[in-house]
C-alpha cells in the first residue's frame, strides 16, 4: 500500500465522525491530515439550552507522512503534539477528556524509533482532573511490512490504524 | 390478604392494561409505526439517535425512578393497603401511564421537544418565570424532604447501641461513594475494560456492604448526617458528572435489579399476608393533624401513580431516540406500569408489619429483607442491603434536583441581557438552593412531602393539559387526558388549601407559607396556561374564519 493509498483509508474511516482537513501547515509544521471529534453528552431540563450538567470529550488526530520513520523524526513530531497540547487544549468547566493522537506513517520504522514511540509518554491532569486530563497517543506505522507501533495511550486505537490488505 | 396474589394481581393488570388500553391509546392517538422519528428526521449522532427499544426503556425507567415511588406507598399506608393499591394500579394504568406516554408521543410529534419545552414556548416569558419559581420550591422541597430521610435512616442514636442498621448502611454508603470515584476514575481515565471493571465493581459493593455490616464506623446523630449530606449534595452537584454521579449511577443500576429480583423472589416464596388494615375510613388522625384520603392520598403517591417531573426530565430525551412510534408504548407507558410495580412492592414491605416504625427506607428494607431471608440472605445484611439500595436512589434524586434547582436559580439571577450577577455564580446558586432546603429540615420529611407531592402532581396536571389542547388542536377526541387533568388539579389545590392551614394552625409557619404562595402560583400558572391556549386557539379561529 502506498502513503496515498493509506491516507485515502484513514481519510474515509475519519469522515464518519470526525471533521477532517488535508494539507495543513500548524505550528510551522505540515500536516497531511488533521481530524477533530468533539462529544458533548450531559442532561437538560425542559429546554435544550437548560443544560443542568454536560462533559465534553475531544479528539485530535494529526497524521504525517514521511520516507522512512526515525528517532529524530518521532522527536520533533512529539515536541509538535505537545505544543499543540499546550497552544490549542483549553479544558473548560466541563471538559473531561482529550486525545491528541500523533501518526507518523513512512515505508519503514527504524528499531531507534520504534522503541521511542513505545516508551513515549505525555499525558496532563487539569485542575486536580477537576477539569478532566489530555493524553497524547504517538503511532508509527510501516507501511512495507505491515507494521503499527504505539505508546501505551495509542494502544486503545490501534485497530484504527490497521493497514487493509 | 395474601401479598402475593397483590403483586400477581397487579402485574396482570397492568399487562393486560398495556395490551387492550394500550392498544386502544395507540390507535386513537394515530401511532404510526411507518412514520419518521425525529431521532432519524434529525439524526445527529449526539442528542438524535435511534436506540434500541429495550435499551431504551432501561435508561427512561432509571431517569424516572428514584426513591419516590417507595417513600410514597410507604408514608400513605396509614390510609391502609387497599386506597394505596388501587391508586397505584388504576393510577399508574388511567393518569401517570397516559400522562408519560402521551407526553413522550407529543414530543415525538414535536420534533423531540419536551413537553415542558411546549408548554414553556407557549406560556410565554411571565409564565416561564413562574414556571420556574414554582419548579424551583418544588425542588427545594424534594432537596429537604430526601435529605431528612436519608439522614433519619443513617443516624445512630448512642441511647440505643443495638439499633445499628442505620449506621452499618450508612458506613457502607459513604464506602460506596468513594469505590464509585475510583471505578469511575480506572474505567474513564485509565481505559480500564468495561465488563471486568463492573463484575469487580459490583463484587467490592458487596464488599462495601459487608464492611459496613461487620465494622460500621461512621456512627453520627441525624444532626451530623444532616451537615454530612448537606456537604455531600453542595459537591456531588458541582463536581464533573463523570467524577462521581455517573459512574455511582451506573453501580447503583446493579443494586436496583438485584434488590428487584431479590423482593420478588422473596414475596414469591414467603407469601407474605398484609397485615395492617384493608382501609381505615376517609379521615386518619384527629385535631389538625387529621388527613382525608382525599387529596392527601393522591399527592402522597406521586412517583408510584403519577409524576409532573417524568414528563419534564424523561420525555425531553427518550423522545428523541425512539427508533419507532410504535416504541413509545413500551418506553412511555411500560416503564410507567414498571414503576407501579416498585410502588406495590413497597405496599407489600410496609403491609407485612402491624405498626411498622421509623423512616421509609428502614421500613422498605425491613420487610425487604424479611423476603429476602427466605433463600438465605440474613436480615441484618439484607437490611443493610435494602438501606443502600433506597439511600443509592434518594442521593440521585437529591443530586439531581440541587443540579435542577441551581440552574433555575442561576436563570432566575442572569439579567434579561445575559449578564450574570453574583448570585448567578454557580457556587453560590448551589449554596443558596442547598441552605434553603437545610432551613426546611427542622420540619422534617412527613411535613414536607405532601407539599412536594401536591407540587409534583400540578406540573403533571400542567402536562396532561398541554397533551389535551396538542390532541384537540390535531382534531382528536382527548378525554382520556382531560379526566386525568381536572382530577390532578382538583387533588392538587384541594391539598396545598389543607397543607397550608394545617401547617398555620400547628405554628409551622414556614411550610404553611411555602404551601399558601405554591397555592398562588399553581392558580396563576393554571389560568396562564389555558389562556394561553384558548388564546391561540380563539386567534386561529379568527385567522380561519
Amino acid at each position: 500500500m502506498t502513503h496515498e493509498e493509506y491516507l485515502e483509508s484513514l481519510q474515509k474511516k475519519f469522515e464518519t465522525h470526525f471533521k477532517v482537513e488535508r494539507n495543513v501547515m500548524l505550528l510551522g509544521e505540515r500536516i497531511d491530515i488533521h481530524a477533530s471529534f468533539s462529544n458533548v453528552s450531559g442532561r437538560t431540563f425542559i429546554t435544550p439550552n437548560d443544560v443542568i450538567d454536560k462533559c465534553e470529550s475531544y479528539e485530535y488526530c494529526y497524521v504525517k507522512k514521511t520516507d522512512r520513520v526515525t528517532e529524530d523524526e518521532i522527536d520533533a513530531f512529539g515536541q509538535f503534539l505537545k505544543r499543540i497540547v499546550d497552544e490549542y487544549v483549553e479544558p473548560g468547566r466541563d471538559h473531561m477528556s482529550t486525545y491528541v493522537t500523533g501518526v507518523i506513517i513512512g515505508n519503514s520504522i527504524d528499531d531507534k524509533a520504534g522503541m521511542a514511540i513505545k516508551v513515549h509518554r505525555f499525558s496532563r491532569a487539569y485542575s486536580f482532573y477537576l477539569r478532566g486530563w489530555c493524553d497524547v497517543r504517538l503511532i508509527g506505522i510501516g507501511l512495507d511490512d505491515n507494521q503499527i507501533i504505539t505508546n501505551k495511550a495509542g494502544k486503545r486505537v490501534q485497530k484504527v490504524y490497521q493497514i487493509a490488505p | 390478604m395474601n401479598s402475593l396474589t397483590l403483586l400477581l394481581l397487579g402485574i396482570v393488570l397492568f399487562l393486560v392494561a398495556y395490551v387492550t388500553y394500550g392498544g386502544y391509546l395507540a390507535n386513537h392517538w394515530g401511532i404510526d409505526p411507518e412514520k419518521k422519528t425525529p431521532a432519524h428526521t434529525k439524526r445527529d449522532n449526539i442528542d438524535y439517535c435511534p436506540a434500541d427499544a429495550k435499551v431504551l426503556l432501561g435508561h427512561h425507567f432509571s431517569s424516572i425512578a428514584g426513591a419516590g415511588p417507595i417513600t410514597g406507598p410507604i408514608a400513605a399506608a396509614v390510609f391502609g393497603w387497599l386506597p394505596v393499591y388501587l391508586w397505584i394500579v388504576l393510577g399508574s394504568i388511567f393518569v401517570g401511564g397516559v400522562h408519560d406516554w402521551g407526553s413522550l408521543f407529543a414530543s415525538i410529534r414535536h420534533d423531540g421537544k419536551s413537553i415542558g419545552e411546549v408548554i414553556r414556548v407557549n406560556i410565554g416569558e411571565n409564565g416561564k418565570k413562574l414556571f420556574n419559581l414554582f419548579a424551583y420550591l418544588t425542588l427545594i422541597l424534594v432537596v429537604a424532604a430526601f435529605t431528612d430521610i436519608c439522614a433519619s435512616t443513617f443516624a445512630f442514636d448512642a441511647a440505643k447501641p443495638e439499633a445499628i442498621s442505620g449506621a452499618q448502611a450508612g458506613t457502607a454508603s459513604i464506602l460506596f461513594i468513594f469505590l464509585a470515584m475510583v471505578f469511575g476514575f480506572f474505567v474513564y481515565r485509565k481505559g480500564a475494560n468495561l465488563v471486568l471493571s463492573s463484575v469487580i465493581g459490583v463484587a467490592l459493593l458487596f464488599f462495601c456492604i459487608w464492611i459496613g455490616y461487620q465494622f460500621p464506623f461512621v456512627k453520627l446523630s441525624k444532626f451530623g448526617w444532616d451537615i454530612v449530606l448537606i456537604i455531600y449534595i453542595f459537591l456531588a452537584s458541582t463536581l464533573p458528572v463523570w467524577f462521581l454521579l455517573q459512574p455511582r449511577d451506573y453501580l447503583c443500576s446493579f443494586l436496583l435489579y438485584a434488590m428487584l429480583i431479590g423482593a420478588v423472589i422473596g414475596v414469591i416464596i414467603v407469601r407474605p399476608a398484609m397485615a395492617i388494615p384493608a382501609s381505615v375510613g376517609f379521615t386518619v388522625g384527629e385535631g389538625i393533624k387529621s388527613q382525608y384520603l382525599f387529596p392527601m392520598l393522591f399527592v402522597t403517591v406521586a412517583c408510584g401513580a403519577i409524576s409532573g417531573f417524568h414528563s419534564l426530565v424523561g420525555s425531553g430525551t427518550s423522545s428523541k431516540q425512539l427508533n419507532t412510534e410504535k416504541d413509545s408504548k413500551l418506553v412511555g407507558y411500560g416503564a410507567m406500569l414498571i414503576e407501579g410495580v416498585v410502588a406495590i412492592m413497597a405496599l407489600i414491605a410496609v403491609g407485612y408489619v402491624v405498626g411498622a416504625k421509623g423512616t421509609p427506607a428502614q421500613i422498605f428494607a425491613n420487610g425487604v429483607a424479611d423476603f429476602m431471608n427466605s433463600f438465605g440472605i440474613p436480615v441484618p445484611v439484607g437490611t443493610v442491603f435494602v438501606i443502600l439500595a433506597f439511600s443509592a436512589f434518594a442521593l440521585t434524586s437529591l443530586d439531581t434536583a440541587t443540579r435542577l434547582g441551581r440552574y433555575m436559580f442561576q436563570e432566575m439571577t442572569t439579567k434579561a441581557d445575559g449578564t450574570k450577577t453574583a448570585l448567578s455564580n454557580m457556587y453560590v446558586s448551589t449554596a443558596i438552593t442547598v441552605g434553603l432546603s437545610a432551613l426546611l429540615l427542622t420540619y422534617g420529611y412527613q411535613k414536607i412531602w405532601p407539599i412536594f407531592g401536591s407540587a409534583n402532581q400540578l406540573l403533571a396536571g400542567l402536562s396532561l393539559l398541554a397533551v389535551s389542547a396538542w390532541l384537540a388542536k390535531s382534531g382528536k377526541k382527548n378525554f382520556m387526558t382531560v379526566i386525568p387533568m381536572i382530577f390532578m388539579f382538583a387533588v392538587t389545590l384541594t391539598a396545598l388549601v389543607f397543607v397550608s392551614r394545617n401547617n398555620f394552625l400547628s405554628e409551622n409557619y414556614i411550610i404553611g407559607t411555602l404551601a399558601a404562595i405554591l397555592f398562588v402560583l399553581a392558580i396563576v400558572l393554571i389560568i396562564t396556561t389555558i389562556n394561553t391556549f384558548l388564546g391561540k386557539k380563539s386567534k386561529q379561529g379568527k385567522i380561519s374564519a
